[in-house]
């Protein structure tokens, strides 16, 4: 933070950068300007321009690649700083180019207009006006010296300085020097130089006089004078020379010059004249360039100062969109995009609290469903529960056992197609159907089903869901599998007419067990034969009759009677193999024992266990004819269901089978197909298995003879 | 001691501008001497006497055609003159001893249909009928005085360097843009190194 602070705003850094360029700028103008004491600074200005320019030329370029880039990668307000660039640089340029044009224009016809074709042809006559003036005061100086030089022609080396001085009183000021061809000096006339030594001509110019040509030429004299060199010939044996130097008058001379220069000025202008133009041009160019690169420059800067908020509202707003409502933008400027960003702020607060709040109720509605979803999966009841379309939403884990259906693949289907899949299913669920689409209300009623594990007697009860306005919505159905409880009050309801037979039919059975003894005791004595065999006969009848009903009457008591189980271990495969031993194959009954190794042991009472074995037999060997043999095969395996270990005995016989219609309560008293035997064989096996805790359950999938399957609890770690 | 006003002038020519004009093929156009230069140092001489060098010479000048067009427009031209004395030493540049240079300002006169050298230093002026006079009066550089005291340390050896260039920076103003940008106006020749023994 102190590094940034110790750095100039953005916008002084500018301000400087800017006054530099316009400095830089003006310097260059004003050196173009012709007395300007910049001149010699023109070349530095230019470059340094240029340098200026192609930083900045570097500089807008990045930029542009820089945004390029962002636009490419789609970033937040790269689009409106493009945008915006792009505006900026039109508005500025548009103005420029044409101030730009019309200045080049300007500039042009200015300098073309300094020149005309009459000023030029004055200039030119001018000059020639000049070099006439001068030629014509050489010539006359020629003139004379050659004249000079014909008067003293002839005349002895001894004579020449007089004559020479004689005729220079004719001329006006001037200088006269003979000369020999080596150089010596004859005669001289008139000094005016001032120096000892005359002035003599260079050697080439002795040539061309030597080759029979005078000269005549304009020398300098003294920096604001000239002089005219003449150079003539004296013919003669050994040659002379005659050289006259004559002094140009003052005004001539400063006339001339001042011709001279101005016309060098105006020839040197129009010389220049494209030169200038270009420079100008280059000047103007360069300004330009400098001006408009400067501008976008500027422009990149203040525009990403400007949608910087809006670039943060946009990173803002996805970053919200991804769900980041921690979120939460600096506050730059108090304008209208710093209260944008202030209502941003305050709008994802509001959102997170919402999202809070609306995240704490989620969670409490799962807890509860969680909570409902564990009651459900634990109730003993099947739970459905129906859409307005009677599609299920919802069977609990109950329902898999008491309906015999896999509920989490119910999901979805409607009550009538969850009776098409689950064949054992179609009546109850179409008068399941029925009776929603009658009852508006909550109802209940019985309903039996026969599934794979025989009949059930299913207790139903619907409840309606209804919304708002009363509109059925759904419902919801609750199976109570009864089947156990009625079989329980039927069982309670037997045993109660057992205990009574046996305690109202027990009593008066000796009395007249002992009546009919005692009649024949006391009667055969005094009856002729026949009467007393027919006596006889009748009371050993009612003995009989009274002995059977007094066995009965002691198996009703049995079975009425609640029995003390005794614990011990049982091994029931030897268990069943005694058993089995007193049935020889005299008795008509040929056995199949299967036992697989390891059997578990039980814990029970080995002698109701025996008699459970007794009675199933016996009950086989009662229904089977006599002939063929019967055949009774035993199975015991050890099953594990649901997490427990169990010893599993199934008996199965050749006989005629339980029809259907019995199946269900061949376990109840006097239910029974036989012709012998008391009716409570089974109901007695039935007690006593589920005195031990076990069940029995007839086999329905045996296709011949009847079949049962006995289960005894295993004991642990046997 | 040289004009330090100077020394961007000749960096300008010397190392700038025949970066920026690459064309120099442009001026094979023009006439060039032996050396492929339009000026050249042909010969030079260093005597030191008292603390006081004289040099001899002789130039070889090439004027392009579009410095004598200009010349005879009335620009004047300015040629330098540049002399340099430095001790080689052994891994490292050689020390300096001694930089000056000469100006001369080369003119047309209309008037007289003359051309006339000024040196600015001494303000001694020459007159020429003919260009070609003057060329040939400009090759020959003869006992120009150093004006600096220059002693050589007797069984020391030195480099001596001559050269001499047409100073675009002293053409008038508009001119120099272009003067910069064409190869025409690049008038300068390679330095003349030669020994000088001590």
């Amino acid at each position: 933070m102190a590094g940034r602070r110790l750095k100039p705003p953005l916008s002084l850094s500018l301000l400087g950068l800017f006054l530099a360029i316009l400095a830089s700028l003006y310097l260059m103008s004003t050196a173009t300007q012709n007395a300007s004491h910049l001149g010699p600074l023109y070349s530095w200005l230019l470059l340094i321009n240029s340098l200026a320019s192609i930083l900045l030329l570097g500089l807008v370029g990045a930029n542009v690649y820089s945004l390029f880039n962002q636009i490419k990668k789609r970033k937040a307000g790269s689009s409106l700083t493009a945008r915006m660039v792009i505006l900026f640089t039109l508005l500025t340029l548009a103005p420029a180019s044409v101030v730009f044009y019309f200045s080049m224009q300007f500039v042009q016809q200015s300098i073309d207009s300094w020149f005309d074709v009459r000023i030029d042809q004055a200039m030119e006559d001018a000059l020639k006006l000049g070099q006439a003036a001068l030629d014509e005061r050489m010539r006359a100086v020629l003139n004379q010296t050659e004249e000079m030089a014909l008067h003293l022609r002839d005349i002895p080396e001894s004579l020449l300085s007089v004559r020479l001085e004689a005729v220079r009183d004719d001329a006006e000021d001037g200088e006269l020097t003979i000369f020999s061809k080596q150089g010596r000096i004859i005669a001289l006339s008139g000094g005016q130089s001032g120096s000892i030594i005359p002035d003599l001509p260079e050697i080439s110019v002795l040539l061309q006089v030597r080759q029979g040509k005078s000269y005549v030429g304009l020398e300098p004299y003294s920096p604001d004078r000239r002089q005219i060199r003449v150079l003539v010939a004296m013919t003669g044996d050994d040659p002379l020379y005659l050289q006259a130097l004559h002094v140009v008058p003052v005004r001539l001379t400063q006339l001339a010059e001042t011709v001279e220069g101005a016309y060098l000025h105006y020839k040197e202008m129009t010389f220049l004249r494209r030169s200038l133009k270009f420079t100008f041009s280059l000047t103007l160019s360069l300004v330009l360039l400098l001006s408009l690169l400067a501008a976008i420059w500027a422009a990149f800067l203040s525009i990403r100062r400007i949608v910087a908020p809006v670039r943060h509202l946009a990173q803002g707003t996805r970053a919200v969109a991804a769900g980041n409502y921690e979120k939460r933008l600096r506050v730059k400027s108090r304008d209208e995009l710093g209260f944008l960003v202030e209502s941003f702020n305050a709008m994802t607060e509001r959102i997170a609290l919402a999202r809070d709040e609306a995240h704490l109720s989620r969670q409490e509605v799962e807890r509860q469903r969680a909570y409902l979803a564990t009651i459900l999966a634990n109730l003993s009841s099947a739970v459905l529960s129906l859409d307005g379309g009677r599609r299920i939403l919802m069977v609990n884990q109950a329902a898999d056992a008491m309906l015999q259906i896999d509920h989490q693949t119910c999901v979805g289907l409607t009550v009538e197609t969850l009776g098409h899949t689950y064949p054992h299913l179609i009546d109850l669920m179409e008068r399941l159907t029925r009776r929603l689409a009658q009852e508006t209300g909550a109802w209940q009623e019985e309903m039996p089903c026969t599934g794979p594990r025989g009949r059930q007697e299913l207790f139903c009860r619907g409840t309606p869901l209804l919304d708002a306005d009363g509109t059925w919505q759904g419902a919801v159905v609750v199976f109570d599998d009864v089947t156990a409880l009625i079989q329980a009050q039927r069982d309670a309801a037997w045993g109660e007419v057992a205990r009574r037979l046996a305690h109202e039919i027990r009593n008066p059975l000796t009395p007249i067990q002992l009546s009919a003894e005692r009649l024949q005791y006391k009667l055969a004595k005094s009856l002729d034969a026949p009467e007393a065999e027919m006596l006889e006969r009748a009371t050993r009848t009612i003995v009989q009759q009274v002995e059977a009903m007094k066995s009965m009457v002691n198996a009703f008591s049995e079975y009425a009677k609640p029995s003390v189980v005794r614990q011990e271990k049982v091994d029931m495969a030897k268990l069943i193999e005694e058993v089995v031993a007193l049935y020889p194959p005299p008795s008509g009954l040929t056995f199949t024992l299967a036992m697989t190794e390891g059997l578990p042991k039980v814990s029970g009472d080995p002698v109701k266990l025996r008699q459970v074995l007794h009675n199933l037999i016996k009950n086989a060997q009662e229904a089977m004819p006599m002939s063929p043999p019967g055949c009774i095969d035993i199975l015991t395996t050890r099953v594990e269901d649901n997490r427990r270990h169990w010893l599993e005995i199934r008996l199965h016989d050749n006989g005629p089978g339980i029809p259907p219609e019995h199946r269900d309560r061949v376990f109840e008293p006097y239910v029974t197909t036989k012709a012998r035997g008391t009716g409570l064989g089974l109901a007695i096996v039935k007690k006593i298995i589920e005195e031990h805790g076990g069940s029995i359950q007839v086999d329905s999938q045996a296709d011949t003879g009847a079949g049962f399957t006995i289960r005894l609890p295993a004991l642990p770690g046997e | 001691m040289m004009n330090k006003s100077r020394d961007w002038r000749m960096w300008l020519q010397t190392t700038l501008i025949p970066g920026l004009v690459s064309c120099s093929g442009c001026s094979s156009l023009y006439p060039v001497n032996a050396n492929g230069k339009a000026f050249s140092v042909i010969e030079a001489r260093l005597t030191a006497a008292g603390g006081v060098c004289r040099i001899d010479a002789g130039f070889d000048y090439r004027f392009t055609p579009p410095v004598i067009e200009a010349l005879e427009q009335g620009v004047p031209l300015t040629l330098v003159i540049r002399f340099s004395l430095a001790e080689p030493r052994d891994y490292w540049p050689d020390r300096t001893l001694l930089a000056v240079s000469r100006r001369l300002h080369v003119s047309y006169h209309p008037l007289t249909r003359s051309y006339r050298i000024i040196y600015p230093d001494t303000g001694v002026m020459e007159h020429f009928a003919a260009l070609s006079t003057l060329i040939e009066y400009l090759g020959t550089l003869r006992d120009w005085q150093i004006p600096e005291s220059c002693t050589l340390q007797a069984g020391h050896h030195y480099t001596a360097r001559l050269g001499v260039t047409l100073d675009i920076e002293s053409l008038p103003l508009p001119l120099r843009p272009l003067a910069y940008l064409s190869p025409d106006w690049h008038l300068q020749s390679p330095p003349w190194p030669w020994p000088v023994a001590g």
